[in-house]
């Protein structure tokens, strides 16, 4: 009976609090996966290492049931064991999903990219994504997707290439050296070259947040109908839902559509341009 | 109490205008971005635009082609402090420099319906940054309508106290009835498309169609302003573009600069780009026979210049200069779930008490930068009157400096003697912190 069962195990390491929410029987085999998979990797500090052990994902919300904590106490040790032995770096987060089977857990949501690969890694951060997106995404379509990646794109701002921000601060920090004389101890540290990775992911750090995220953290939907909010000011679809359509290459009034990507145009010159040269060029 | 200087900013998405209270026209307007041409590899605060009051020659402004840009604000909201903090004291140093910001107060204008996270930035980057000694935050709808009822004192926006303001900004759009000089902020609507987008649409039509140009954003702001006009019947002209030669009197070429004979782009035949105007609403295309008359003979002349040499640096223009200011009226034709300009100004006036509507319509200010394109006023009340109950009149109007209005109303609160009492003072927001700050002003 035992055997049949394989549980969702969600391991959150965090020194010194170990939290393991589910009873885990399988230990053993746990054991053996968690450490061929630490090993293939670096932890650094603060990562979120997140395997998948076997088909299907588990949601990537962390939850905590306190009625399971009791039979935790027992396994908390021996994971405790395991893991120093594995002389990972201190603090950091470490979330192990192994395949989620109990039907009863709706909450979960399992993503469609399989891994079947047991060592496949796959992010389990929640990603917000609008509404508009989810539902065009969801829909797996060539054409909705075009059509939104078009619209995102007007509202760009053609910041230039950013790579060049890193440099400026570099040479900064050079310049002025008048009342900061700390910095120039600095310079001895940051000789060891950085990754194109870690480059990356200090510059993401770095750079403010777009207006969307902070709109998401925002958490209008939470205030009650009588405030106006950002989202209530918006106008909503227009009324009627005839449209015109431009044809996308010469700009005038089209009738027709590309079977392919589903933009229009007016006739069979502006179909051959737009074969030629953009048809699906916003979809990959 | 002695009222020390204030100055007045108003911190839009695509220009900056700051300037003392009381001046008639803001000491400096200048785009609100840090820009990097491609000869220098530092991210420089842009030069200001001409006006009147600056005697500095243009040939000193920078070259602008290719320059990358980045903006502190995102979709019309402050998001990047710090390069907001470098572009204001820039502003401070070098046009405004006999104000010192301890000394002087503050009023700044912020979009509607913020969050409450971007009005803490901001608070701290007045107070904690730049220490002003007092702030008073409004918002854009409110300054408009105050600047237009002191213009118009005997008008219907002064006796009643209440209109209908229409700002298309360069972020985004909003519709605000404002009543009592006080914008109602259950009636705001907004819609996402502004005169950025605009010229992104733009970019993206031209670059696909003559010449790559999508890194040139000002250069193409350049064009949109002075070649696009919105159209009265789109179907028509429609037609009319396709015509080709001479028949077709939209099509219009622009040069694009190559740094040696010219460093800015310039419109080919400037009276080519108004051969439009002579189309009359709604009838027959031809031009007036005296028109026709004059046209062979200057077409002659003209004719060598017309032509479009593809080896130079130029491009023609023919439908795109009124389908791009077309998708402020119908977001729909690019694919937009979002209602047009009509129907947003219905449902802003719709939100409000009944009793208010027959005044609203009545008193419709438009204002913003993307109000410039011509006919715009005639374009949007031959829309607006089909939406509109009978019984209703419905009368719009321009400010004379669509761009500029906001920061003379902004001028004019800050010369009212009530001034001082809508003011939060440093040691106030020291005291009691940004959350109670942000409770004085409604916006």
């Amino acid at each position: 009976m035992l055997g049949c069962f394989v549980y969702n195990i969600i391991v959150a390491v965090d020194w010194p609090n170990l939290m393991i929410l589910y009873p885990i029987y399988l230990m053993n085999i746990v054991q053996m996966e968690v450490a061929g998979c630490l090993k293939k990797k670096t932890i650094s500090k603060r990562k979120q290492c997140v395997m998948s052990c076997d088909e299907k994902l588990a949601a990537s919300s962390l939850f905590r049931e306190s009625g399971k904590m009791r039979n935790a106490r027992s396994v908390n040790a021996r994971a405790l064991t395991m893991l120093q032995g594995l002389e990972c770096a201190e603090s950091f987060e470490f979330v192990v999903l192994l395949s989620p089977i109990s039907s009863s857990d709706g909450q979960f949501a399992s993503m469609d990219e399989d891994s079947s690969n047991p060592f496949r890694r796959m992010s389990s951060r929640t990603r917000k994504v609008a509404s508009k997106m989810v539902a065009a995404l969801a829909s797996s379509d060539n054409r909705a997707q075009a059509a939104l990646a078009r619209l995102e794109a007007l509202e760009n701002d053609y910041t230039g290439i950013e790579t060049e921000i890193l440099n400026d601060d570099d040479e900064a920090s050079l310049d002025d050296d008048e009342d900061q004389g700390y910095i120039q101890k600095k310079q001895p540290k940051s000789t060891k070259r950085k990754t194109r990775q870690a480059k990356a992911l200090e510059n993401a750090r770095k750079a403010p947040r777009t207006f969307l995220e902070l709109l998401h953290e925002a958490n209008l939907e939470s205030l009650p109908s009588h405030v106006p909010t950002y989202l209530r000011a918006a106008v909503g679809p227009p009324g009627s839902t005839s449209r015109r359509h431009f044809c996308t290459v010469c700009g005038f009034i089209a009738s027709y559509t590309c079977v392919r990507c589903g933009v229009r145009f007016c006739s069979c010159r502006c179909q051959n341009i737009h074969n030629d040269t953009r048809c699906l060029k916003f979809v990959a | 109490m002695p009222s020390g200087t204030v100055v007045v900013l108003d911190n839009g998405g695509g220009l900056i205008k700051a300037g003392v209270a009381g001046d008639l026209d803001p000491a400096v307007v200048i785009p609100n971005c840090l820009v990097r041409p491609v000869s220098s590899k530092k991210y420089i605060p842009s030069d200001p635009l001409p006006s009147s009051k600056t005697s500095a020659v243009a040939a000193s402004s920078t070259d602008l082609t290719s320059a990358a840009v980045r903006r502190p604000i995102d979709r019309g909201h402050l998001i990047n402090a710090d390069l907001q903090r470098e572009i204001w004291s820039h502003i401070f140093s070098t046009h405004l420099h006999n104000v010192s910001p301890a000394s002087s107060s503050l009023l700044l204008t912020l979009p509607l319906l913020t969050l409450p996270s971007i009005k803490r930035d901001t608070l701290s980057l007045v107070f904690e940054d730049f220490n002003f000694r007092s702030l008073c935050i409004t918002d854009s709808p409110s300054l408009v309508h105050l600047y237009e009822a002191s213009v118009r004192p005997s008008g219907l926006a002064s006796k009643t106290q209440c209109s209908l303001v229409v700002d298309c900004g360069f972020s985004f759009t909003h519709v605000a009835p404002v009543f009592q000089n006080f914008t109602l902020n259950y009636g705001v609507k907004r819609i996402d498309l502004g005169g950025k987008v605009l010229t992104n649409y733009l970019k993206e039509m031209v670059s696909y169609r003559s010449i790559n140009l999508m890194d040139e954003s000002f250069i193409m702001d350049d064009v949109k302003e002075n070649l696009c006009f919105v159209s009265l019947d789109v179907e028509r002209d429609l037609q009319l573009a396709k015509k080709p030669g001479k028949d077709n009197p939209f099509r219009c070429t622009y040069v694009l600069p190559d740094g040696v004979t010219h460093v800015k782009g310039f419109v080919k035949d400037p009276e080519e780009a108004k051969r439009f105007t002579t189309l009359l609403n709604g009838s027959d295309s031809s031009p007036p026979g005296v028109q026709n008359h004059d046209r062979p003979q200057a077409a002659e002349k003209l004719e060598g210049r017309k032509r479009t040499d593809p080896t130079k640096n130029e491009f023609d223009l023919t439908n795109e200069r009124f389908i791009v200011p077309e998708m402020i009226f119908r977001p729909g034709d690019l694919g937009m779930n979002q209602a047009g300009l009509a129907e947003c100004i219905v449902r802003s006036v719709n939100s409000c008490h009944p009793l208010l509507h027959p005044v609203l319509y009545e008193s419709i200010i438009l204002s913003g930068g993307s109000t410039l394109f011509p006919r715009f006023a005639e374009r949007l009340e031959k829309e607006l009157r089909p939406l509109v109950p009978d019984c209703y009149q419905v009368k719009i109007v321009t400010q004379e400096d669509p761009i500029l209005g906001v920061w003379r109303g902004g001028s004019l609160l800050a010369s009212s003697p009530d001034y001082e009492l809508m003011c939060v003072t440093k040691a106030e927001y020291e005291e009691l912190g940004s959350a109670r700050c942000c409770k004085r002003f409604f916006c």
